[in-house]
């Protein structure tokens, strides 16, 4: 009986050598851990672009609903509110017979006329901002608000007020727009809130 | 005769590699994983829209409560005016949500009951539940409640 040599042993070749992959199994390993960190590079990605997604809307909610909040209590516990308009920081009060829609807001707690609190939409870099006479400072409490009609006084009926009577409900509607750069789309967010002055004389 | 001899440069232990079940279920494995870590964030993102949505809720089944409140209740007048009635506040679809596009609206309903507490002193319990769906599988309810007193 006769018996071919082996030609690819070798008894030289070392066990290190030997135990290595080939080529198709490494490129095989490769391919395979590649995919494994694609699909977790992948889900790391697509949770931080949804984290920046919520960041925004809750740092935004978060600093509007602080200034509706401080908003709502000025105006329940006030002695008189005023809808209007403000150019440059001047409060221009709406008249009698005008729908009760504006941009400002004049809130007097006492019945010192010099003593106010104003709200205002600054369109020029489209700012809410509170200013406050007592202490002679003007604040931004929200930013990227878009609509201009911020303010409107209505009946408890939901029927828009044209004058300034004792009982009505202020509605307040903020309107954001933040473009997203990790996004085809902006996000638009809005807050609503309606406030009734409790010291109804 | 001739035999071929069956000779292989490996070892044992190196021809013991991966097997193809070896490997599906590896995939399997790492395919579950990955499901899990974007089912985590689904989840997040699931949690955190209820959250908005139950806010909302709550934003207005408040604005109806300070509806009731501006309603005239006068009892000092003649003749006595009364609009803080259940009838004067009906039930009343409200929007909770909706996206840029104008799509995807979600619906609350307003349910508003006023019951008289007190008739002296004249007082008043305004109650209103804003009850809304949850992506059609989960009905929930955001209540509001006060006490008014008629105006001075």
């Amino acid at each position: 009986m006769k018996q071919l040599p082996c030609l690819m042993a070798s008894a030289q070749t070392s066990t290190r050598v030997i135990a290595a992959f080939t080529l198709p199994e490494a490129l095989i390993s490769t391919t395979l851990f590649l995919l494994l960190l694609g699909g977790v590079v992948g889900a790391n990605l697509f949770g931080m672009r949804m984290y920046q997604l919520n960041e925004t809307k809750l740092k935004a909610g978060d600093g509007v609903r602080k200034t509706l909040g401080l908003m709502t209590d000025e105006i329940r516990k006030c002695k008189n509110v005023w809808l209007g308009n403000a150019t440059n920081g001047t409060f221009v009060s709406l008249l009698d017979a005008e729908p009760q829609t504006g941009s400002a807001l004049l809130i007097q707690p006492t019945t010192n006329a010099t003593n106010f609190v104003l709200y205002f939409l600054n369109p020029s870099d489209q700012s809410f901002r509170r200013s406050v006479t007592a202490t002679a400072t003007t604040t931004i409490m929200a930013q990227t608000v878009t609509n201009t009609t911020i303010f409107r006084a209505q009946d408890c009926f939901g029927n828009i007020l044209t004058n300034s009577q004792n009982n009505r409900v202020i509605h307040v509607t903020l309107e954001f727009f933040q473009p997203q750069p990790w996004l085809p789309v902006g996000d638009y967010s809005k807050l609503e809130t309606c406030v009734t002055r409790r010291r109804l004389d | 005769m001739i035999h071929k001899q069956s000779c292989s440069p490996y070892p044992t232990g190196a021809i013991a590699g991966l097997t193809l079940v070896e490997v599906v279920i590896a995939l399997g494995i790492s395919a579950l994983a990955v499901a899990g870590i974007v089912g985590g964030y689904l989840f997040s993102i699931a949690s955190a829209q209820k959250s908005a949505l139950s806010l909302a809720a709550g934003a207005k089944a408040i604005e109806r409560v300070e509806e009731t409140r501006s309603a005239i209740w006068s009892i000092s007048s003649f003749p006595p005016v009364d609009q803080l009635v259940a009838t004067n506040f009906p039930d009343e679809v409200v929007i909770l949500d909706q996206n840029a596009a104008g799509n995807g609206i979600t619906y609350g309903t307003n349910f508003t009951q006023i019951s008289q507490i007190s008739v002296d002193p004249p007082l008043r319990r305004i109650h209103v539940d804003c009850v809304w769906n949850f992506k059609g599988i989960q009905l929930l309810t955001n209540s509001m409640e006060t006490c008014r007193a008629p105006d001075r």
